[in-house]
């Protein structure tokens, strides 16, 4: 068909031969928009799979209010004058060990303030926990009594 | 002229619709392999999300539980007064590679520990492995050692974990009655407080497979 493009160079025909031409390139588009749909296809289904379950993150800010009431309930039983002491600890120890063993095996950072220090009783205290992860931030504050100790 | 024109643009053309078919092939062998949530391993997602809760929760049992096999108890059921060198109470299987401590088989864990009982009925019974490792700040409270309680085995890569930490305080008590500050042969050393109330605090992580 070229080469007969080539014989014949009167404008009739080559108003023919570009006619093939336009029909070729629609076709050619279509293609390339069919490509684009398979190719965005596969984006999609490669995001759906690599999402990851993200409730885990719940239950582990869970697991940390339980270790940090026990840390503290227990030792408010074992300290002498825990009115005066235990506000000392959380800040001296208690906070930056917790903060350490947690960040050795997770990616996340935890910090324990004391509350209203003045208020600490026999039996009580108040801590304000700050949990950061990639993907879950949240601050509480938690009312410990000596009973949470096992 | 113009007819050569005409050409370079079916040339184009041409070559525009060779790379769709080149694309299309490989398009076509890309989404042949078939990449189910299972394809990785041996569960699916859900099911080993579901086993991770399940251990965690053991965990969390375990260190609610006040009994005297809690997991604190656990932490620091340490026997200096047997027959045997120093070492966790009753374990009689041999110390993982690389560590000093004898370790547990699964039955004496469960006659030990309210976790090794749960871990038992629930995972040992159904064929399931795991190691019970002690993770620990050491004396400079800089680095991080560990010693295992448990182990049958290096875990495979498609294993996972759970871990609940535990406060040890100066004057806890051992299995033997002594205070944990006290004892020279325990493998978790007393870590750099400024109050020395604090002893340590232990990171028990169940690795399951």
């Amino acid at each position: 068909m070229v080469t007969d493009r080539r014989r014949e160079t009167d404008g009739s025909t080559n108003n023919r031969n570009r006619g093939q031409i336009i029909l070729i390139g629609a076709i050619a588009v279509a293609f390339i928009i069919l490509g684009i749909v398979l190719v965005f296809n596969g984006v999609l289904y490669t995001e759906t799979l690599s999402t990851g379950s993200s409730s885990q993150s719940a239950s582990d800010a869970a697991t940390t209010e339980t270790e940090i009431t026990q840390g503290i309930a227990c030792l408010i039983e074992r300290l002498d004058d825990p009115a005066n002491e235990t506000e000392d600890v959380i800040t001296d120890d208690f906070s930056d060990r917790y903060q350490d063993a947690k960040g050795e095996s997770k990616p996340e950072v935890t910090s324990i303030a004391p509350v209203e220090p003045e208020n600490f009783g026999d039996d009580n205290a108040t801590v304000e926990v700050s949990y950061n992860s990639n993907d879950l931030e949240y601050t509480t504050t938690l009312e410990i009594e000596e009973a949470n100790c096992p | 002229m113009i007819g050569q024109r005409d050409r370079a643009q079916a040339f184009t053309l041409e070559g525009f619709i060779a790379s769709i078919v080149l694309l299309v092939a490989v398009l076509f062998a890309l989404q042949a392999v078939v990449i189910a949530p299972t394809t990785g391993g041996l569960a699916d997602r859900t099911t080993q999300a579901q086993l991770q809760q399940e251990a965690q929760d053991a965990l969390s049992v375990a260190s609610q539980d006040s009994q005297d096999d809690n997991l604190s108890a656990t932490v620091l059921n340490w026997d200096t007064d047997g027959e045997d060198e120093a070492g966790f109470t009753d374990a009689n299987e041999p110390a993982a590679p690389g560590q000093g401590e004898r370790t547990y088989s699964p039955e004496g864990f469960a006659d030990q520990s309210q976790l090794g009982k749960i871990l038992e009925e629930r995972f040992s019974d159904d064929g399931w492995s795991y190691n019970v490792e002690l993770v620990y700040a050491d004396e400079d409270g800089d680095e991080f050692e560990s010693t295992y309680l448990m182990y049958q085995g290096s875990a495979p890569s498609d294993a996972f974990t759970a871990s609940h930490t535990v406060t040890l305080y100066n004057n806890s008590e051992m299995a033997n009655g002594d205070a944990v500050e006290n004892d020279t042969t325990y493998p978790i050393p007393e870590t750099d407080t400024t109050s020395d109330r604090i002893y340590n605090l232990v990171e028990v992580r169940v690795i399951l497979w």
